[in-house]
Parts: structure tokens; sequence; C-alpha cells
């Protein structure tokens, strides 16, 4: 009865709450973290680098989802100072395609062509990373908080990666990338429209 | 009966929280304990030695858990100068990223050649902790020092453990996700170093 009575009067008696105001760190963090999430060509690409390495075992599995960052740190760099990368957006819609293409096709193809396929288009998301940061309310923050979420992206692709371990799981694998090289398909048509 | 409406009654007779009331005396020393929570370049460099200590087992961590805040902090009293803070931070985050890599990297190495980068990587949290601080008093600075190298000894400590715990019961998963975790230390470092020179 009280187990029920206590949640009710935690419900009705909520006061303001002004425990966490938000500052431009937060708010910093929270943008670049979200500057990923909000486009759909870097969820595609970065989900696609998840699985394609959970696709080819150890130890792409990691060796990807770590060249990844590496390397997009480098673009960053470029972004934040400011250096050209003529078409980054071609670069990111290809990505989406390049790499749902290669894991629909689930070829077997050597560790460092497979580093050298990431670290490309890396570069290019980076770039276009790198190129927000100096206007966040918080830069600092905000180039945390885009790395982070990146990780994050390709960590929930490798955990859609076990599902290579399930009857159908390498069938629907090979269909989500084929939706994903649809995707950036989509993304390209645009850019050229 | 009377536990439940004491529960009700403390929910809906409740004021404005008063909870964190300012208190000039310990300011010092929690400001300074704060400090390494609130910095991103220590927080790289900390999780980043955390992940090193994790990785290649407990002789390095505990020359990290006990060098490292008192390097830091025996720095921080030397004369400092406040100009020196930018080439601090920058050192800061150079150590970051390079101990990192070495996470990421994973290779086995002589005990020393560990230990080098880490006790380099601890003298950037003393110089920025010291060249931040206004020498105005004798005490204030030392407060803010002991709080700052004990914010750095917190703070290393929850995530060795909490690194050190997930390697213990998810050994072969820990071991992939500290290096993709550095990986994202080198790139968060790289990042906040553009920063300084954009």
């Amino acid at each position: 009865m009280f187990r029920v009575l206590l949640p009710l009067a935690l419900l009705i008696s909520p006061m303001l709450a002004q425990a966490h105001e938000v500052t431009d760190m937060g708010r910093g963090f929270t943008t670049g973290f979200m500057h990923p999430l909000l486009g759909l060509d870097h969820v595609l690409a970065m989900l696609a680098v998840g699985i394609w390495g959970a696709q080819l075992g150890r130890p792409a599995i990691w060796v990807l989802p770590v060249t990844f960052p590496l390397v997009m740190a480098f673009g960053g760099v470029a972004g934040v100072l400011g250096l050209p990368f003529p078409g980054v957006e071609v670069g990111i819609a290809l990505s989406a395609l390049v790499l749902g293409v290669l894991v629909a096709w689930r070829k077997e193809i050597p560790l460092v062509a497979a580093m050298g396929v990431v670290a490309v288009f890396a570069l290019c998301h980076g770039h276009a990373h790198g190129t927000e940061v100096p206007h966040a309310a918080n830069p600092a923050t905000f180039a945390l908080g885009f790395v982070l979420a990146t990780g994050l992206l390709h960590t929930a692709g490798i955990a859609l990666g076990a599902l290579n371990a399930l009857d159908r799981g390498v069938q629907i694998l090979r269909a989500g990338g084929g939706l994903i090289a649809l995707g950036g398909c989509y993304y390209l048509l645009l850019l050229v429209r | 009966m009377w536990r439940g409406l004491g529960a009700i009654g403390l929910f809906v007779c409740a004021a404005e929280a008063r909870a964190h009331a300012f208190s000039p005396d310990a300011s010092h020393f929690y400001n300074g304990l704060l400090h390494a929570f609130v910095d991103p370049g220590q927080i790289l460099l900390l999780l980043a030695l955390a992940l090193l200590a994790a990785q290649r087992g407990l002789m390095l961590a505990r020359g990290v858990a006990v060098g490292v805040p008192l390097l830091a902090l025996g720095v921080s009293l030397l004369p400092a100068r406040p100009e020196w803070l930018a080439l601090a931070e920058t050192w800061v985050l150079i150590a970051a990223a390079a101990v990192a890599l070495l996470v990421a990297w994973g290779r086995t190495l002589p005990s020393w050649l560990l230990q080098l980068p880490v006790y380099l990587a601890a003298v950037g949290p003393g110089l920025v902790n010291g060249a931040e601080l206004a020498r105005e008093s004798w005490l204030i600075p030392r407060l803010y020092l002991s709080g700052a190298a004990m914010g750095i000894f917190f703070l290393l400590m929850a995530l060795f453990v909490f690194a050190a715990k997930l390697k213990l019961h998810f050994e072969s998963v820990a071991a992939i996700g500290m290096r993709v975790l550095a990986s994202w230390v080198v790139a968060g470092s790289a990042m906040l170093l553009a920063l300084r020179w954009a």
C-alpha cells in the first residue's frame, strides 16, 4: 500500500528543480553529442563501421573502431583550423554507400585495406564535425561530445554485429548493409541534384 | 501507517533546498578538489592514465595511484607564473594523447618505458594547478593545491577501479573496450589541442 502511495506522493509534489542549470559547458557537450546523431548520413556510416568490423571478426572488430576516431581527429583538426576539404559532403554520403555495400557484400578483405577505407571516410566525417566546433557555445566540450557520440555509434554497430551469431543474423545484417547503401545513394543524389 | 504519512508529509512540506550553502572556509580546498572534475584536459589525461594502469596490471597501477597525485602536488607547489598556464594545458593534452595512444596500441613494453610517460604526464596537472593560482597568501594556495591533488587521486581511482572491475568480469570485451575508449581519448585530446591553436 505504502509502496504505491509513496511514489504517488513523489509524483504529485515535485517542486521546481534548480539543481541542473544549463551552462555553456553542458550546452556545448550536448550540441556536440547530438551533431553526429542528428545527421542520418553520419549515423548510417558509423553503424556500418561497427557492423563491418564485427563481420570481419578479430582483430578488425576493434581495429576499425580504433582507427576511425584516431584518423577522424586529423580531419577534425583540419576543420577547426579552417583548412579546406573539397567534397567533404560527397565523401560522407559515399562513406554510407561504400561501407553499406561492404557490409552487404560481406567480402573478406585484408585488414590494412579495411583500415584504409575507414580512414579515408573518417577524415571526411572529422572535417564536417570540426568545422562546427569553433561556433559552439563551448568548443572544447562540443569536440568531446561528438567524439563520444561517434564512438558510441560504432559500439552500437558492433552490438548489431552480434546478430551474426543468430540463424538468420547474417542475412539480416547483409540486408541492413543494403539499406545503409541505399541511404548513402539518397544522400549522394541530394548533393548531385 | 505513520511511516507512510510521515513520508508524504515530508514531500508535501518540502521547502527551498539549502544544502549547498557556500562556506568560504572550505571553498579553497573544495575548488581545488573539483578542478580535476571540471577541466576537460585533466579528465582526459586521468582517464588515459587509469586505462593504462588497468590494462598493464597492478605494478603500474600502484605507481599511478600514488605517484601521479603526489608528483602533481609537488610540481604545483613550485614557484609558477600565470603565463605558463597555456603551456601547461598544452602539456596535459599532449600527455593525454600520448598515454591513450599507448593504451590503444596495446603492445607489451618494458616497465620503465611505461612509467616514464606516466610521470611526465603527472607534471602537467601540477603545472596547471600551480600556474592557475594567484599566490596572495600562504594558506589559500596550499588548501587549493591539496584539494586539487586529492581530486586527481579520487578521479583517477574511480576511473581505475571501474576499468579494473570491467577487466576482471568481462576480460575479452574489456580488453577491446579499453583500446577503443583510448582511441576516443586520443581524438578528444587532438581536438582540444587544435582548439588551442585555432
